[in-house]
């Protein structure tokens, strides 16, 4: 009982105390920020695809085509 | 709060200004064009492994530089109303209070029309002087 009372209070408390924000973004400003932010995340996917998952594929098709060769060596 | 709403119609108009003149419109249309291509080319069938790694890597270094460009373009071209809204309170403007008092939002609004009504007049006027100049006499 207490533990469901604790955050409809504490929310209470804090809706009770707020005060503007004046953080207000208009449209212009607010959709530049996201697609800046897009962009940026979209540069990091397309990095890590260039830095790892390129050169692992490749680590692993030299792999696979090495492991036949290998085993023919060994006998 | 007149000179409240005077100082936040200038930073305005400094900021639409700055916009223009640096082409922030444009930084974010070669970044959409650049986002576009990137998706173009990890979708292309057919292209070696190879070929998709080297242009992945350039398409990634062209991306963060147009994102951050276009970024910062924006970021530099708000600094006015920034400013004005930070600074103006410490220097005894409440600019941040006429930000929220619906008159001085309503003065703010008839100024902004009225330098655009301006800027109208006075474009037409070059461009009918241009005319003038142009046409065979």
């Amino acid at each position: 009982m207490r533990m469901t009372v604790f955050p409809f209070a504490a929310i209470l408390l804090l809706a009770a105390t707020a005060v503007p924000a004046q953080a207000y973004v208009g449209p212009g400003l607010g959709l530049g920020a996201a697609s800046t932010a897009l962009g940026v995340v979209g540069a990091i996917v397309l990095g890590l695809l260039a830095f790892v998952w390129y050169p692992v594929k490749r680590l692993l098709r030299m792999m696979r085509k090495a492991a036949p060769g290998s085993g023919k060596r060994g006998r | 709060m007149i000179a409240a709403a005077l100082v936040l119609a200038g930073a305005l108009l400094a900021t639409l200004h700055l916009v223009r003149r640096w082409g922030v419109l444009g930084r974010f249309a070669a970044l959409g064009m650049t986002g576009r291509r990137a998706v173009r080319v990890m979708a292309r069938r057919g292209a070696s492994d190879r070929w998709k790694e080297r242009a992945a890597r350039l398409l990634a270094a062209r991306l963060l530089g147009r994102s951050l460009l276009a970024g910062g373009g924006l970021a530099v071209a708000a600094m006015p109303i920034g400013l004005a809204l930070g600074v103006g309170p410490a220097l005894g403007v409440p600019t941040t209070a006429a930000l929220l008092d619906p008159a001085a939002r309503l003065a703010i609004l008839a100024m902004g029309i009225a330098f655009a009504f301006a800027r109208y007049l006075v474009g037409r006027a070059a461009g009918a002087g241009r005319r003038a100049r142009l046409s065979p006499a």
